[in-house]
């Protein structure tokens, strides 16, 4: 059997039911971000009294805040399992090149600790006054962006699997890098408020997400042949 | 068919724990790694696997020099590291279907070798139990079912002894020797003696390639 005759996709299918699989066994490790997420959210306009005018202001920053921080939590364990079992040594030998499978591992990560911040923030959104276009605006903000955070978060964990206790150098490296998603993220959602075109600030959202995936799977696979080879 | 390690170094922290290591091995051929603890049988296997790159030393299957095509060695590559390689929450039919699967192949309950694997290994009827539930003898049991299962010409076992009881280590060493016959070669560390005959066997001590010195 030549290496070629593997399909890609085939290979980034079963890590992916993987990924999912065990994802759907330790339900708590990405659910408790989005327990605080629903809980931080629904919070604070309890907080902040029934005045639409403040919470249409203050939303878009806390709802993003809350959605960065959400991540940030979910993020350690991406890559720490397959690292200590040695599951990540037979992915470099397995053949398919390395990267299919840091593919697989980011589309999991994204689809259990992304892809429900892009449903969930927006149903939140109503204890916040936010209605109509904005909605949808604050929607697709954080469908482009999600998929980057996750690149960028996935990235950090590689980086740091050797370092005994991560956490916080983990969250240092993250949250620069989040900064700028954080800050057209929430400025959509702003602009449209305030009857603006949001189009620019999803632009730079959109471009993000092209640059993130298309060069993230590359970078990480490089970076977990460092962590391999140190350990 | 050849293994060929030439000028292999390896140092760990500030000590260099082996230098200037040339062996070769043939087909149907054994390497028998051998070292007190720390003396860097595994990370030798390691570099053999291409998982160390920070190391010095070239490695040749076949009379090329693998780092220019790593896909064409990884196809004949068996290697069973230090690191078990096995997910605990999983079973033994869900971790081997994930081993074959990666590399391109069906579930593994479609394999003809399957159920011998299995009844080979004695861990017929723990198919569904995940892994965790499991004893160390019996992780390690399913771990050594891809040597049946996967049809790799060279096998890396880092200890593959470990955990064993005495009859799952004579299956192991008759395992072995059925792939000698074949014309399979294999590299492994072990303490113990293995009873594999005295022609086929190549010994490798890795004291014999320790630095003068010692510290660096």
């Amino acid at each position: 059997m030549h290496s070629s005759s593997v399909s890609y996709t085939k290979v980034f299918i079963s890590q992916l039911k993987k990924d999912l699989y065990l994802s759907a066994l330790k339900r708590s490790e990405w659910l408790n971000p989005l327990i605080f997420l629903v809980l931080v959210q629904s919070l604070f306009p309890l907080a902040l009294g029934a005045d639409p005018a403040l919470l249409e202001k203050v939303a878009p920053a806390l709802l993003w805040v809350t959605a960065l921080l959400s991540t940030l939590i979910s993020l350690e364990t991406l890559f720490q399992e397959d690292f200590e079992d040695g599951c990540l040594e037979q992915m470099l030998l397995a053949g398919p090149p390395f990267f299919v499978f840091c593919m697989a591992k980011l589309f999991c990560h994204w689809l259990v600790s992304g892809a429900p911040l892009v449903i969930i923030c927006p149903l939140l959104a109503a204890s916040f006054y936010i209605e109509g276009e904005a909605l949808w605006v604050m929607a697709l903000s954080l469908l482009l962006a999600t998929p980057s955070l996750s690149c960028i978060s996935a990235l950090a964990s590689a980086l740091t699997l050797n370092a005994r206790r991560g956490g916080v150098l983990l969250s240092l490296i993250v949250l620069p890098l989040y900064i700028p998603i954080l800050v057209f993220g929430s400025g959509a959602i702003m602009q449209s408020l305030a009857g603006e075109s949001a189009q620019g600030a999803l632009f730079m959202l959109a471009a993000f997400l092209l640059l993130s995936v298309s060069l993230a799977p590359f970078v990480l696979s490089s970076a977990l042949k460092l962590s391999i080879s140190d350990s | 068919m050849t293994l060929e390690l030439k000028n292999i170094s390896c140092e760990r922290g500030t000590r260099q724990l082996f230098e200037k290591l040339n062996v070769s091995v043939s087909a149907g051929k054994v390497l028998h790694v051998r070292g007190e603890n720390g003396s860097g049988k595994s990370s030798l296997l390691k570099i053999i696997a291409l998982l160390n790159h920070s190391q010095k030393g070239e490695v040749f299957w076949q009379g090329e020099n693998v780092a220019h095509y790593p896909e064409k060695y990884f196809e004949n590559l068996l290697y069973l590291g230090h690191k078990g390689a096995i997910n605990l929450q999983m079973n033994a039919v869900q971790n081997l279907t994930w081993y074959q699967n990666i590399q391109g192949q069906g579930d593994v309950s479609s394999t003809q070798q399957y159920e011998q694997a299995f009844k080979t290994l004695g861990l017929y009827g723990f198919e569904d139990i995940p892994v965790r539930h499991l004893s160390a003898g019996q992780k390690r049991k399913v771990l050594l079912a891809r040597l049946i299962l996967q049809n790799k010409k060279l096998w890396l076992l880092d200890e593959p002894f470990v955990s064993l009881d005495k009859p799952s280590i004579e299956i192991l060493e008759v395992l072995m020797n059925r792939h000698l016959d074949q014309g399979g070669l294999i590299v492994f560390s072990s303490h113990q003696e293995v009873s594999i005959e005295q022609d086929k066997l190549v010994i490798l001590n890795l004291e014999d390639f320790q630095p003068a010195g010692g510290v660096i």
